[in-house]
């Protein structure tokens, strides 16, 4: 699906299909697309071109009401005249399901989000977390083809979105609801999908698993967003035979064995992630730097290096260094990723 | 010692002071609380004073005696009522469908905005003598009725209930629409966008959702608009009946003022006329209160 | 489930059903009913000022400009215009010399007796003009300024001041106190911060506050008509006299009055809309909500 605001494409050529059950995660950084996308899915946003299937039937046509979808906001949207109880069951009312059977569904509802001892309040009295799980709740109760969730934990702090994951986890886990997750957080989405979708200025960048991703990016961009810290601009030189080329930058010379199409003779990026490096010594692949900065950050330190032409590296190590120190780094041929310098 | 201890006093009255927000920045709301405080709360004072020492020296309750035994003055409580409460519940539950119609960007909204305000800043002075010719017999509005052959006789519109009614609701339809639109803007969308995923109709988001958190507000601008209208005074001696059936409490008070110079009584019929609008103000503000009147934003963010 | 580019043409699902449905029609046409009628109302008057004589038929039976001269004269329009001009200007600067201080301690300060004081500004806005107007215009008439232009001045500053202080608030409020205390940092002295910061910042409340003051005196009937005189009349006032007391001038010169009244009005409006948001107009009402 395509959606264009006049001469600015929100998000154009979208070719997805979901599997029942199947946890999707859509993934980038703000404006690239993957809320635009969300809102279309729920009937909320038009389609300016393509459409929608569940099932062989076709339902872009469709308002959202008819959709039979299940959406949860980024500010949650509840409603605030409504108790708990009552926002949670609203779906069930306009289904016109018989009051006992609401009644029992709401309270199973509440049971499994843990807010029985909240159920009569509004949600003015309750806190951002359980508002949240009231969200959660009026969603998936009405047992939709789909959940729709646009970066629901975007809201609250470090470890209540810790905490709120392994719930949103465990709720897929057991009742196995199609959904389609809305996030910016790479950890996130890492964490909680069966497939990612990562997005950038409207178009899709790649779609694969988490550790298709995590290991394998696409390109420069997926690369960047997913973490490998280190995007060197470099010279890729002709192969040393087999796999390996070689690329290199004034004061250091690296073996890459992942190379990406379009990557041609002359300048690339070379992408490496901040785990990948070892200070230690190596039969290829050795970087002679020097500390430049240490942060602490309880299981491993951050690192900070440079090189005696003055380029940064980052590395994550749990080595106890000292600033000004003289070392040296390497890292794995097959860990040493090569795109092409620009990715348009 | 002593030196010390007021000292110690002093400071602790400065605190005290400091702590309750008091200093020399509140001297800037005196003049405006003194033009008050002369020109609003003490003529007010004196005349509920004034009230209660009629002309005639017939005692306290004199002049409210002799209001409540007239049926002619009696009469105007129940004729300022006829108006007042029909056109305001009129002009408020007319606004709802245009406010909800026009919340979103509509083409024209602006224009619609725009034009709605002309009839409030003509005043109603203007609307009242404009209607006079307009409604009259062979006026144009009868005219056009009888052409099209909808009525055979010209409507009596004029010199009546009807005249006075008409011209309130021109002038008091735009001002209760542009603030039910100015509340319905103040509901998130994104709750009607949630119950819409939920599944609810457009009516239903509207019946369960949007009329819920827009009724605080339609009760407030019932009471600005009862207001308004409960004060009727130049449409009502224009278009109206003063004698008859639109012998207002305004109208009476008027013309206690210029035909009888009883400042006394006037005053009187001020008060009464006070105390009946306040009353009616204050039962829908109780009920109100009783109704959801939180934050219309639904949620954090 | 499956989404699909098919470069087909799109199906946008338009929300727009707002003219298709049978409602809507009945809205629409309620609007333009409204407006129809509005329009008659103010074609009656402007089309019998022009008019020489109009007992029966659609339009009058000729046309002419004779009883502008005369309303003109009769009714001392340029007078009028000046009275009015007069006291809607004083209005409105007494308004806002006096509003502006009270409304910026109102909305940065909380002190013991706050709410009674707001409840003194509130009043004469919730109230309506004949209900205090009365004893109001006792008192004026005993401070012999009955029927004199201070008097109508002093009467119709009383529901411009809180007017005035309901408008700024909120204008006031959007300011970031942290805005004065950096000032203050760097040195200002409380006049200099009124001054140099606040007033340009509050610019655009201000200019709504003096326009919207300015349209509500204007058109404001009651109070002036209680204790205005013959030298004080406003346009207003003078055209309801006309209207009632329609005996002895012919109607057409009253219709030429109530022209002269209405582009008077008109322009006025037009030049705070181009200032104004209509819906400010009614934000004052609100903000007696939230209060």
């Amino acid at each position: 699906m395509s959606r264009a605001f006049g001469k600015s494409v929100a998000l154009s050529n979208l070719t997805l299909t979901i599997g029942n059950g199947e946890f999707v995660a859509l993934l980038g950084p703000s404006g690239c697309g993957k809320s635009t996308a969300l809102n279309a899915l729920a009937g909320l946003l038009p389609l300016t071109a393509g459409s929608i299937y569940l099932d062989d039937r076709r339902i872009d046509t469709l308002p959202p009401e008819r959709r039979d979808f299940g959406m949860v906001f980024q500010n949650y949207a509840l409603f605030p005249h409504l108790t708990v109880r009552q926002n949670i069951g609203f779906g069930l009312k306009i289904k016109k399901t018989p009051k006992s059977e609401i009644d029992r569904r709401v309270n199973d509802a509440i049971n499994l989000v843990q807010l029985s001892l909240h159920a009569d309040k509004h949600p003015s009295q309750l806190s951002g977390g359980q508002q949240q799980r009231v969200a959660i709740a009026r969603a998936i109760v009405i047992e939709p083809q789909v959940v729709l969730m646009d970066e629901p934990l975007s809201n609250l702090d470090a470890k209540l979105r810790h905490e709120m994951r392994s719930e949103i986890k465990r709720l897929h886990r057991e009742l196995g609801l199609t959904t389609v997750y809305v996030t910016h957080d790479q950890e996130e989405a890492l964490s909680l999908a069966d497939r990612l979708v990562v997005l950038h200025d409207g178009e899709v960048q790649q779609i694969g698993t988490p550790e298709d991703i995590y290991m394998n990016p696409t390109n420069s961009f997926v690369a960047d967003f997913m973490g490998y810290r280190n995007l060197i601009p470099m010279k890729l030189l002709q192969g040393g035979g087999g796999n390996n080329y070689s690329v290199s930058s004034p004061g250091i010379e690296l073996t890459a064995s992942t190379v990406s199409d379009g990557a041609n003779t002359g300048k690339v990026l070379v992408a490496i992630r901040p785990e990948d490096l070892l200070f230690e010594e190596s039969s290829q692949n050795n970087i002679s730097c020097s500390v430049k900065s240490i942060e602490y950050q309880g299981k491993d330190f951050a690192v900070e290096v440079s090189t005696e032409n003055g380029v940064l590296i980052y590395v994550r190590t749990p080595l106890r260094l000292e600033i000004g120190q003289k070392t040296n780094l390497t890292v794995r041929p097959d860990r040493v990723l090569v795109y092409p310098e620009s990715n348009d | 010692m002593s030196g010390v201890d007021t000292t110690v006093s002093s400071i602790n009255v400065k605190r005290w002071l400091a702590e309750h927000g008091i200093d020399r920045l509140l001297l800037l709301v005196i003049p405006a609380f003194l033009a008050m405080l002369v020109f609003f709360i003490y003529p007010s004072i004196y005349g509920t004073y004034l009230s209660f020492h009629p002309m005639d020296k017939s005692g306290a309750l004199g002049n409210y005696r002799s209001f409540f035994e007239d049926s002619y003055m009696r009469n105007s409580i129940w004729n300022t009522f006829r108006i007042a409460l029909p056109v305001s519940l009129i002009n408020v539950f007319a606004a709802v469908p245009l406010a909800v119609r026009l919340r979103h960007k509509v083409r024209g909204k602006r224009t619609i905005n725009t034009l709605l305000v002309i009839p409030m800043s003509l005043g109603t002075v203007l609307i009242a003598e404009g209607l006079s010719a307009y409604l009259a017999p062979n006026g144009w509005f009868n005219r056009t009725l009888l052409a099209a052959g909808i009525i055979s006789q010209p409507l009596q519109l004029l010199h009546n209930f009807w005249g006075v009614m008409i011209s309130l609701l021109i002038t008091g339809f735009p001002f209760a629409f542009l603030l039910t639109l100015s509340y319905i803007s103040g509901i998130n969308p994104k709750m009607e966008e949630a119950a819409s995923t939920l599944g609810a109709t457009p009516w239903q988001r509207f019946r369960y959702i949007t009329f819920p958190l827009l009724t605080p507000g339609l009760a407030i601008t019932f009471c600005l608009n009862f207001v308004l209208a409960f004060s009727v005074f130049p449409s009502a001696n224009l278009l109206g009946n003063p004698a008859g059936d639109s012998h207002v409490l305004a109208v009476a008070a008027a013309q206690a003022i210029f035909n009888d110079y009883d400042y006394s009584m006037a005053s009187a019929i001020s008060f009464i006329s006070g105390v009946f609008e306040l009353a009616v103000v204050a039962i829908v503000l109780i009920i109100r209160s009783r109704l959801y009147s939180g934050s219309t934003s639904g949620g954090k963010g | 489930m499956t989404i699909q580019d098919t470069h087909e043409v799109s199906h946008s699902t338009s929300r727009r059903v707002f003219i298709k449905s049978p409602l809507g029609w009945v809205i629409w046409g309620s609007v333009a009913f409204f407006f129809i009628n509005l329009l008659g109302v103010i074609g009656t008057v402007v089309v019998s000022s022009f008019g020489t004589e109009w007992f029966d038929g659609w339009l009058p039976s000729g046309w002419t400009t004779k009883f502008y001269t005369t309303a003109w004269h009769d009714y001392q329009v340029p007078n009028l215009l000046k009275v009015t001009l007069q006291v809607a200007l004083a209005v409105v600067i007494i308004s806002i010399l006096v509003g502006t201080p009270a409304a910026y301690v109102l909305a940065r300060r909380d002190f013991p007796g706050k709410k009674i004081l707001m409840l003194s500004f509130l009043l004469p806005i919730m109230l309506p003009p004949i209900t205090y107007g009365i004893p109001l215009a006792t008192f004026i008439y005993r401070l012999n300024l009955g029927g004199t232009l201070t008097g109508v001045i002093v009467a119709n500053t009383v529901p411009a001041i809180p007017f005035v202080i309901l408008v700024l608030s909120p204008f006031i409020e959007q300011i970031d106190p942290k805005i004065e205390a950096a000032a203050r940092m760097c040195g200002a002295s409380t006049r200099q911060i009124f001054v140099k910061i606040l007033t340009p910042l509050i610019v655009p409340g201000l200019l709504a506050a003096a326009l919207l003051v300015l349209v509500q005196t204007v058109a404001l009937f009651e109070l002036t008509y209680l204790v205005s005189g013959p030298g004080s009349n406003t346009l207003v006032v003078a055209l309801y006299y006309a209207v009632f007391a329609s005996g002895i001038r012919p109607y057409q010169a009253i219709s030429a009055m109530a022209v002269f009244y209405m582009l008077t009005t008109l322009f006025i409006l037009i030049v705070a809309l181009r200032y104004v948001n209509p819906t400010q107009m009614v934000s004052q009402a609100r903000s007696v909500d939230s209060k």
